[in-house]
């Protein structure tokens, strides 16, 4: 089997996996619970977004929510109806508090936006490797918070923006989940995807090959942006008005925590690290409030998840600093393991022909 | 095919390789030798631009190419398999291989040359799809050489091919080598173990302390006694 049809078919096991998870949310959840599903794939999207830079590129990124809160701005600004932005942004430069842009066309330019934005940073960043590009990244989460905070006439700042088109479906959001999976497992398997973890794990070897560093870089930085780009428009036309702070610290360490558990190095990781902690989260959550459990009334324990989050990432780094999957794709672990035992199946066959 | 002239190599203030000039035919095997800490593995790292050179000039196939990215001179069709068989640990036999052709775009070219040197290896295909960790020393040895020949390089520059090997396996690298050249590829060849290397070679050059202390053809190095016993170690053929 050709290696593209190989990567294919394992991103579609993942695919298959979350598309089962939308699919019974669709048909038999509560309308609460298919909320904790949307912002799932939401945050899944964004944690592969994550993981194709980080990944590939073998540097830690605490910026890739900043691209989920330019496009989700983007997306708000342009698409609000100008009857409710005549109340919450009529002050807006560009003209941009009477326009009112339709829905598919304002998705394409907040994507466009995005890119470009990421293109502009990505050109600076990719010169630095390890910590401090890292804090780079860390550096651009801060600067476009503040931005947004402070650009009022054009974000409101630190009040939210309401009103924005609620057009986003579970089903979309699991269609772009497994679409981001696809693309996200297609990258890592090109020979883009190749050369960089290549460059990661020796600069200089791959330097002397003429791998092209800074450009696989950038094109990785890109993609990713773009990923987080489609997670954030989902949020927003789902959630149907945006605030600063939905895109800060705790979004980036909630998707960081993600990856990080599941294993930064593959797809897979990625969308099994999402699937644990959403899990455990959504537990801590309820539990947080103290509810009662058997006849037994729990103390409420604010902090309860961030404690989790905290608690899940040392344990991972203690005991498995690659993440749950490790290095590889799950279908590359099946693959192997069910060689092996073909092996010494056949060894063991031999020696007892032998006897 | 190569000619470095005058060329010096800094690392800030400590100066690696002063002044060398060194002269590579087309179809030639020339050997850089010389002792632990000489600047050979600098200088031909500054040949592709992985390590800065201070002046000079370097000069592939009538190109200047001193102030060329790396990628651009491996695409000219110099590679340099580095020292310490540098393959990549925690990818496969194949993927390594894929990362040879990093410089190319002809896809079906690519896929011919994989083919060829396979065929010249058997054991990368028989590990194709194993780690290449799990490979022996010799193996991965064979793998960075046929890495390197996946950028179809006109000419191969070598950095220590028998580092570490065992006496056997050395001789099956350098056999390998002598194949190559009689298919035409030129090689520039840096090693501490001047004996194999000699036999291989056409001319010589002997680098200590970042200078050239000789130059000349493999059989005036053998003749000068003095030269083999001081810089090499050596016992020259009286």
């Amino acid at each position: 089997m050709s290696n593209f049809l190989q990567s294919v078919r394992g991103a579609l096991i993942l695919g298959v996996a979350v598309g089962v998870i939308g699919v019974l949310a669709l048909l038999f959840a509560e309308p609460f619970y298919q909320r904790i599903v949307f912002i799932f794939m939401v945050n899944l999207i964004a944690v592969i977004g994550l993981q194709v830079f980080m990944g590939n590129a073998d540097i830690t990124n605490y910026g890739h929510i900043s691209f989920m809160g330019i496009a989700a701005y983007a997306v708000a600004i342009l698409a609000t109806p100008a009857a409710i932005k005549k109340t919450s942004l009529a002050t807006a430069p560009f003209g941009l508090g009477t326009i009112e842009v339709a829905l598919p066309i304002a998705i394409l330019i907040a994507l466009a936006l995005t890119v470009l934005i990421a293109f502009l940073v990505g050109t600076m960043l990719v010169r630095q490797s390890g910590t401090p590009a890292s804090i780079a990244t860390l550096a651009l989460l801060v600067i476009v918070h503040v931005v947004i905070m402070n650009w009022v006439d054009l974000t409101r700042g630190p009040r939210a923006i309401y009103g924005i088109p609620v057009k986003a479906t579970l089903g979309m959001a699991t269609i772009c989940a497994i679409l981001a999976i696809v693309a996200a497992r297609l990258f890592r398997d090109s020979s883009w995807g190749l050369q960089l973890r290549a460059a990661s794990e020796n600069i200089a070897a791959a330097s002397a090959m003429g791998v092209r560093i800074k450009r696989l870089r950038l094109v990785a930085w890109v993609v990713s942006a773009a990923i987080c780009g489609v997670a954030g428009i989902l949020f927003a036309l789902f959630v149907g008005t945006i605030s600063p702070k939905s895109f800060y610290f705790d979004l980036t360490f909630l998707t960081l925590a993600m990856l990080v558990v599941g294993g930064a190095y593959s797809v897979s990781g990625a969308v099994l690290g999402s699937i644990v902690v959403t899990f455990g989260f959504e537990i801590m959550r309820y539990l947080e409030n103290g509810p009662q459990i058997v006849g037994l009334k729990l103390p409420t324990m604010f902090g309860l998840t961030g404690i989790f989050l905290g608690a899940i990432i040392v344990l991972c780094m203690i005991l498995r600093p690659r993440g749950l999957v490790g290095d590889d794709e799950i279908d590359e672990i099946w693959r192997r393991r069910s060689k092996n035992r073909e092996r010494s199946e056949i060894s063991a066959n031999a020696s007892g022909a032998a006897q | 095919m190569l000619s470095l002239s005058n060329v010096h190599v800094s690392y800030g203030p400590i100066k690696a390789v002063r002044d060398v000039s060194i002269e590579v035919k087309e179809g030639e095997i020339v050997a850089l030798l010389g002792p632990n800490g000489a600047g050979k593995t600098s200088l031909i790292s500054s040949v592709v631009g992985i390590a800065p050179i201070a002046s000079g000039r370097i000069a592939f196939d009538g190109h200047e190419i001193s102030r060329e990215p790396t990628e651009a001179i491996v695409a000219r069709g110099l590679t340099l398999t580095p020292e310490g068989r540098r393959v990549f640990a925690d990818l496969t036999v194949g993927e390594n291989l894929r990362l040879g052709a990093a410089s190319r775009r002809d896809k079906a070219g690519i896929a011919e040359d994989l083919e060829k040197y396979l065929e010249l290896f058997p054991i990368l295909r028989k590990r194709y799809a194993s780690r290449a960790r799990m490979l022996s020393g010799g193996e991965q040895q064979m793998l960075a050489i046929a890495r390197s020949l996946m950028s179809r390089p006109k000419m191969l520059m070598l950095d220590e091919p028998s580092l570490g090997l065992a006496p056997r396996i050395v001789d099956q690298i350098f056999e390998l080598l002598s194949s190559l050249r009689s298919q035409g590829l030129t090689m520039l060849i840096v090693e501490q173990n001047a004996n194999e290397a000699l036999s291989l070679a056409n001319s010589a050059y002997v680098v200590a302390s970042g200078s050239l202390v000789f130059s000349g053809t493999a059989s005036a190095l053998k003749a000068s006694g003095e030269v083999m016993e001081m810089y090499l170690g050596l016992e020259g053929q009286e």
